[in-house]
């Protein structure tokens, strides 16, 4: 067995002069379907569209493809999250799962918009987290809630008996309401020896709590027909991408390097065949096919059963890894099913 | 405010997102007998065969109501824009439980989809439960308040600005966003009380009233007007209403007469018990027009061909026209005359009632001038070969 994959898109608001951004996201969402891929990973952010309407709109053009939709909490209540989220598990018939993305951006949706600060901040988390789950489980009764930031009578009108949608928490996200609600944890760093304890301590954290938690992680791919074509052309990618001077604000530290070190990309591998040339972006797979999808089984055997896949050029990079890379896992899944049978 | 002016008048249709069916009680709240034979749920293939019919029989917008336990407005246009070219969205939203910038992004979206086709319309909550279930405690005026901040603040959002608001209701609303490619869509509005009236007047677009008969609504957008004058600004008016139309009167009320006998007293009841409870002012004048009425279907008829008898069961809009087809356009035709630009209309079920009002409704509307935009083909209205009513 290997992890199973979501494509991600990053819907940003349109440009009027570009072409039309609808047709590019029913492009990306059926090309991953056609690519084999599991489902599609719909970003959210202060400059992208709203997830969870794109989502809607993909619904249609795809028969299967899972629909993981990503959330800025503060910018709505967790009683009108939790009913958008059952509309769209209804309407798309099951297919939902909900990221909840602290990061995306504002300040909480609270009567008066307070300002808090971080202790205050969890504290408003640990309330929004614990209405959502409750609200998200089918069987669960009318809530009764009388918190600090929310007070709800009888929540839970109009609920529907449908599937819960698996609710995914950043990996930032406080360990213990990780524990207590998510059932998949998105972890930022994908270095195989940090995140196998992460992964280690998050699980026994939720054990404790009576629950258990699948794992996913983002990465980027770029997959050549052997090692050195795979760095050639991620170094010929990351030239257009990565710009010649650090922004502004880089920390001295990390500028110093940008200036010092050549313009190989290897000087940002931080382990074989993994590059993370953006520390704020995704680390990406860099080789051969076999070496790409070795990596995919090592975190796959450390726990990653989740990947979110950000390519780029998306479409390119999507059907070398469709026909690169998966069969690759399969073949090696094939044989290790034939050494456990011998 | 630079939202564009509405375009011409229109007939517009409704998309039951809780379900749909034959009765009275197939959509709208409350819904006692959401899974009775015959009753039709809210799927995504479902609606789809409404919108496809709505396009298709020439309305010129869909409105999509919003509750708990009714489908996502946002979610229901975001996945069916696409699918027809002309018709727009009308989508209903209540302020309180989210916050302008993820509006502006919602909008942004489905402009994305659907260029120049979004209607937002803006109402302020009816039931105290319901309110009280989402975790809003506000009351009446509070409620309204904090609309016609939102309002504001939606708009000042939209042009890049906002960053700065310091409201009763909304506070440190975050970075700013990048002002919007596109105008904002236009707004609609609803409310009775005088609160509504003034945010209406001061604010928005069009402002859609629930059906009365035509001496109060010739009242309302007297006032209504007087007070947009006021502000120095153009409103525009909006009916909603139900509609049982047929080739002769006597088919139209023997229908309404069967939709009736079908009801138990106790869901009515029932129904009324809760309707009594909402805290709405324009909810308050749909009840009344059910006060001290016989029991008679004809009994409910508050005005020539204007019948209160959905408000028995279903809250919100409660008043339907009754009649035959010219019948029905005449009255329409009247409130037309006295400023209503909009008419926003359903029928149980809406899919087939889509078809069918197109068929025969919408021509004689469009012959009258209230709809000028379509190209779909006038059939022979002047035909006497009497037809079977599709529904009967």
């Amino acid at each position: 067995m290997g992890p199973s994959f979501s494509l991600a898109l990053f819907p940003s608001r349109a440009d009027p002069t570009a072409p039309s951004a609808p047709t590019a996201w029913v492009q990306c969402a059926q090309a991953a379907e056609y690519a084999g891929i599991d489902g599609l990973f719909i970003a959210t952010g202060a400059r992208l569209l709203d997830a969870m309407a794109i989502a809607a709109s993909l619904i249609a053009p795809t028969r299967r493809l899972g629909l993981w939709v990503a959330v800025d909490p503060g910018l709505l209540l967790p009683t009108a999250l939790a009913a958008s989220a059952q509309s769209l598990q209804a309407l798309s018939g099951g297919r939902l799962r909900l990221h909840l993305d602290p990061r995306a951006g504002t300040a909480p949706c609270a009567p008066s918009s307070l300002r808090l600060n971080r202790d205050q901040r969890r504290e408003w988390s640990g309330e929004y987290l614990r209405i959502l789950d409750h609200l998200l489980r089918p069987d669960s009764a009318p809530l009764d809630f009388d918190g600090r930031y929310f007070r709800l009578e009888r929540a839970g009108l109009g609920k529907r008996a449908l599937p819960r949608p698996p609710l995914s928490l950043d990996g930032a996200t406080d360990p213990f309401r990780i524990a207590a609600h998510a059932d998949l944890c998105l972890l930022d760093d994908p270095h195989p020896q940090r995140i196998g304890p992460a992964i280690e301590h998050l699980r026994r954290q939720a054990a404790r709590a009576g629950r258990s938690i699948a794992f996913a992680c983002t990465l980027g791919a770029i997959v050549g027909p052997d090692e050195q074509q795979a760095w050639i052309c991620a170094e010929r990618q990351w030239e257009a991408q990565i710009p010649s001077a650090p922004p502004p604000d880089t920390p001295p530290g990390v500028a110093r390097l940008h200036r010092d070190s050549g313009r190989s990309p290897r000087r940002f591998e931080i382990y074989p065949n993994l590059c993370r040339p953006d520390p704020t972006g995704p680390a990406t797979l860099v080789g051969s096919p076999r070496q790409v999808a070795g990596r995919l089984r090592e975190l796959y055997a450390l726990g990653v059963e989740h990947v979110v896949l950000d390519l780029y050029p998306q479409l390119p990079q999507l059907l070398r890894f469709s026909e690169l890379v998966l069969p690759e896992i399969a073949n090696e899944e094939a044989k290790g099913e034939r050494r456990d049978m011998s | 405010m630079t939202c564009p002016e509405p375009r011409e008048p229109g007939i517009h249709w409704f998309l039951p997102t809780n379900g749909d069916g034959h009765r009275l009680t197939s959509s709208g709240l409350p819904r006692p007998d959401a899974a009775g034979p015959g009753e039709r749920s809210p799927s995504l293939d479902y609606l789809r065969l409404v919108v496809r019919a709505t396009e298709q029989a020439g309305f010129d917008a869909i409105m999509l109501p919003v509750a708990s336990g009714l489908e996502d407005p946002w979610l229901v246009a975001a996945a069916l824009a696409t699918e027809v070219p002309r018709l727009r969205f009308l989508l209903t939203h209540r302020p309180g439980i989210e916050l302008p910038d993820r509006i502006v992004r919602k909008c942004a979206t489905l402009q994305s989809l659907a260029p120049g086709r979004l209607l937002l319309h803006i109402v302020s909550g009816s039931s105290p439960f319901e309110q009280r279930s989402l975790g809003d405690h506000l009351d009446h005026d509070a409620r309204y308040a904090r609309t016609a901040e939102f309002v504001q603040l939606l708009g000042e959002r939209w042009h890049g600005r906002g960053q700065d608001h310091c409201g009763r209701y909304y506070r440190d609303v975050g970075p700013n966003l990048p002002a919007q490619a596109l105008p904002m869509p236009p707004l609609w509005f609803g409310g009775a009380s005088p609160m509504a009236e003034r945010i209406a007047a001061a604010q928005v677009q069009v402002h859609v009233m629930w059906g009365e008969p035509p001496e109060l609504i010739r009242q309302r957008v007297a006032r209504m007007q007087r007070l947009a004058d006021g502000f120095g600004r153009m409103l525009r008016f909006g009916l909603r209403l139900h509609v049982f139309a047929a080739p002769t009167a006597e088919q139209a009320w023997a229908h309404v007469q069967r939709l009736v006998a079908d009801i138990p007293a106790s869901v009515i009841d029932r129904a009324q018990s809760q309707i009594e409870a909402y805290d709405s002012v324009g909810q308050r004048r749909q009840h009344r027009l059910l006060q001290g009425r016989g029991d008679g279907v004809r009994d409910l008829e508050v005005s020539p061909n204007l019948w209160a008898g959905v408000g028995l069961v279903r809250g919100g809009a409660g008043t339907a026209l009754v009649g035959s087809y010219d019948q029905v356009a005449q009255r329409i035709g009247e409130y037309r005359e006295m400023g209503v630009d909009h008419f926003v209309l359903s029928g149980y079920p809406h899919l087939e009632q889509a078809i069918h009002l197109g068929e025969h409704l919408l021509p004689r509307l469009r012959q009258s001038g209230l709809q000028g935009r379509h190209d779909a083909a006038i059939p022979d209205s002047g035909s006497t070969v009497p037809r079977e009513w599709p529904l009967l």
